[in-house]
């Protein structure tokens, strides 16, 4: 049941900031928790290849430590182009998608390249621009194959298994999933990003139900990123062409929407401190002005990029292992958390 | 007029008033009376194009905007797959003039937030577009009005805005510079101090760059009496835009620019105090449509386009593609963009190697535009760039291509006036066309292979780099 007014998530606070090499995120468009408490992050970065700088995988934890990176730019075995995804395994191993190189990379917990596989094509088991992955509770990797529209299912050495959301009925079909994810019930949901909503599909990839449609109305989504699904079965959408995570009921029902409120987090207040000017200049600033004149004063991007509280390119969302909401900010180079009330 | 002259016609408009046409849009295009289809390039029902979702989807750089080069991705991407060139066009013409770079704003967002400023009013009443002009973020503080103040002026925007934005050298005073720049105190952007730290050091704003927005300050604005170009009054900003726009040394000014842009290149805007304009009939045809239509360019443009002197065939192929009109006409031919390629950063570079990197210009001034493009090094990469494209027959476009002549079943002598037909009904000297007809005598057959290297050979001639 919907409760009026009630909150379902709060604000709690917020990890990282920008930094193109050590501790920092540069970009970052996915995270993933670890059963060792480790948490990593995967920054895109810049695509300039002479330096290829930033593009890295951050081993961090929820309390602020930073453990170091792993991970680099170029098109060699373990080495990425368009990473695009981050998921772990039970064994703590760790999986990245590139939808340039259109593969899958398996790296050690500390980061050491074990293997990788994945080949370009529209046929069974291979790939065009593999974005989001998930490994659900069969040890099974789930792959969007964006240009296929379709997900794709392996076992974690590449072999195929089978595919869905490219068959039955138009309604039914996929059309440039992103990410994806796996509810506790055992249901797949997937961010059907150029349909505009969310599809569900049970574990073997039956068509069930899908939330949402094109908009920016409660319930809306305009190119929705990522979705995640909590012990209860509440849906949270990262709504990304609206700049905005979304609250859903397990039916789909809309409960919440947060347009992000992000305060400074430990890192950035550290840099802060140590830089006096910066720090100076800042506090005497106004970053919440509500009188800008924009273009078009309904273009949420354009909003959030005025407002540095305001969710910029959200593009993952995560309930993570201590049961809150880790919302993965690409413009912002950061990741707001949320506790589930 | 035969159809063929119509088609030769329209694909000079093309040429000049977009990236140039495939073989297929001509053919639409030329279903259009002329005078509507230039009504339809400056007033466009679609303007759609890949879509910002889809490039910020896969190039996070060109949502975030932190460095030099996500901005002029992004607006290569509309370049090559917008269905309203003109207006892309337009908005090129208009970075020339009013140029700004990156090297001095350090922050791509705002820079790519003014070529949107340019595209939504490109073809609008002058005044309108020097009022938005002067509260642009990225120009003020590209010309320092931020130092602006009240009782201590900083002339750098009152200068530019007289000399290289309106009216052009020889036209006002020193004495109106300082009273300009008066008017304009107070025109700043907010949150001056955190936003003009001018670092690299994308931590000084810990959840990267904030985009900028203008800010009138009251208190530092200078509300008193100037004389300014004969009139006399306590004018703001606007009211100074107001006066320059009456002046009919402005749409003389912009006229030539114009002129210089859509039909031939002039002499370096430096000189043009000095050396009258190639065609003063232009001009003061210009300059009647600019009076005539309350200083619209759009009636400006439209004007220039539908005038016998824009259709004449002695002006055809005169004019030197700037680097980024020939990316972008490549890349519309060659069909590589698709979807977001991570190739783009390198088609963007292209244009830096060949000498110019968008919202990064030389000066103040802009480029030097014209002969001066094909110096030896850039003319090197620009056939390559060409010839590296549209000879690769896996690109969605050159394939196209090769099947339309291939399926026009003509004789070997005529494969060479076929690839020119399907390049976007493009022309060619007696010499260029003298060495496709060596390559196309004796036994040869008209294939895959051989269409694939006529139409290579005919990027690489110097024909192409015209436009």
């Amino acid at each position: 049941m919907v409760t009026k007014n009630k909150e379902y998530i709060s604000y709690e606070r917020t990890l990282g900031m920008s930094v193109m090499e050590g501790k920092g995120f540069y970009y970052p468009n996915d995270t993933a928790f670890s059963k060792n408490g480790k948490t990593y992050v995967l920054n895109r970065s810049l695509e300039i290849r002479a330096s290829g700088r930033g593009m890295r995988v951050n081993v961090c934890d929820t309390n602020d430590e930073y453990y170091g990176s792993f991970g680099k730019f170029g098109d060699e075995p373990g080495q990425f182009m368009w990473p695009s995804a981050i998921c772990v395994d039970q064994e703590g191993r760790v999986f990245i998608s590139d939808e340039h190189l259109h593969k899958i990379m398996i790296f050690s917990e500390d980061g050491t390249f074990i293997d990788e596989w994945g080949k370009f094509g529209h046929s069974e088991g291979e790939m065009d621009a593999p974005s989001g992955i998930t490994i659900n509770r069969n040890n099974e990797l789930l792959v969007s194959d964006t240009y296929n529209n379709r997900i794709q299912v392996f076992t974690l050495n590449g072999t195929y298994l089978r595919s869905f959301g490219d068959t039955g009925t138009i309604e039914q079909r996929l059309n440039m999933p992103w990410r994806l994810t796996e509810a506790p019930s055992g249901d797949i949901y997937v961010a059907d990003w150029g349909n505009d909503r969310v599809v569900k599909f049970d574990s073997r990839g039956q068509y069930l139900q899908h939330f949402g449609k094109n908009g920016t109305g409660e319930g809306e989504f305009i190119k929705p990123a990522g979705v995640a699904v909590d012990k209860k079965g509440r849906i949270y959408v990262c709504d990304w062409g609206n700049e905005r995570l979304q609250v859903l009921d397990s039916d789909g029902h809309f409960l919440q929407l947060s347009l992000g409120e992000s305060g400074i987090s430990p890192w950035a207040q550290n840099f802060l401190n140590v830089n006096v000017e910066e720090g100076e200049a800042r506090a005497k600033s106004n970053l919440e002005k509500s009188d800008i004149e924009y273009f078009d004063a309904s273009d949420r991007n354009e909003i959030s990029a005025h407002i540095e509280k305001y969710f910029w390119s959200p593009m993952s969302v995560v309930v993570g292992p201590d049961n809150r909401v880790y919302v993965t900010e690409s413009n912002r180079h950061r990741i707001q958390v949320f506790s589930i009330n | 007029m035969s159809n063929e002259s119509k088609r030769k016609l329209v694909a000079h408009l093309m040429r000049r008033a977009g990236f140039g046409a495939t073989s297929a849009e001509l053919d639409e295009l030329c279903n259009l009376d002329y005078d509507a289809l230039v009504d339809s390039l400056i007033d466009p029902k679609d303007t759609s194009w890949m879509g910002e979702h889809m490039v910020r989807r896969f190039h996070h750089e060109q949502s975030g905007m932190m460095s030099a080069y996500g901005p002029g991705e992004y607006w290569l991407y509309r370049m090559v797959t917008t269905k309203a060139p003109l207006i892309e066009k337009m908005t090129l013409f208009w970075h020339a003039i009013f140029a700004t770079g990156y090297p001095k704003v350090i922050h791509g967002k705002v820079l790519s937030n003014q070529i949107e400023m340019f595209r939504r009013n490109c073809m609008s009443r002058l005044d309108h577009l020097l009022v938005q002009l002067s509260k642009d973020p990225a120009m003020i503080i590209w010309l320092d009005n931020q130092e602006n103040h009240n009782g201590s002026i900083n002339e750098n925007y009152g200068r530019e805005l007289l000399e290289l934005f309106s009216m052009g050298v020889g036209n006002y005073s020193e004495d109106d510079i300082k009273e300009a720049a008066r008017a304009f105190t107070g025109w700043t952007i907010g949150n001056t101090d955190y936003m003009v730290l001018r670092s690299e050091r994308d931590s000084d704003w810990p959840y990267g760059r904030i985009a900028w927005h203008f800010e009138f300050k009251e208190e530092d604005h200078d509300f008193g009496e100037k004389e300014f170009l004969g009139e006399r009054g306590n004018f703001n900003g606007e009211e100074i835009v107001e006066i320059i726009c009456k002046q009919d040394a402005t749409p003389r000014f912009i006229a030539r620019h114009l002129y210089n842009f859509f039909v031939e290149d002039e002499v370096p805007v430096p000189s043009w105090n000095d050396t009258p304009p190639k065609n003063p009939d232009a001009i003061e045809m210009l300059v009647k449509a600019y009076f005539d239509n309350d200083h619209s360019v759009k009636e400006m443009v439209r004007a220039l386009l539908k005038s016998e002197i824009f259709k004449s065939e002695s002006i055809r192929y005169k004019r030197v593609k700037s680097p980024a009109e020939l990316v972008a006409g490549v890349l519309r031919l060659s069909g590589h963009l698709d979807r977001p390629r991570r190739e783009m950063l390198e088609h963007f570079l292209k244009m830096d190697y060949m000498g110019q990197m968008l919202q990064n210009p030389p000066s103040v001034e802009g480029w030097h535009e014209g002969d001066e493009w094909i110096e030896t090094g850039a003319l090197l990469e620009r056939v390559n760039f060409a010839t590296e494209q549209l000879g690769n027959v896996k690109m969605p476009g050159v394939s196209r291509m090769i099947d339309g002549v291939l399926g026009e079943n003509v004789e070997i002598n005529d494969l060479p006036e076929s690839c020119l037909r399907h390049l976007g009904q493009l022309e060619v000297t007696e010499d260029v066309m003298n060495i496709l007809n060596e390559h196309t005598s004796g036994d040869v057959e008209v294939n895959d292979q051989n269409t694939s290297s006529i139409i290579r050979l005919i990027a690489a001639s110097p024909d192409f780099q015209k436009c």
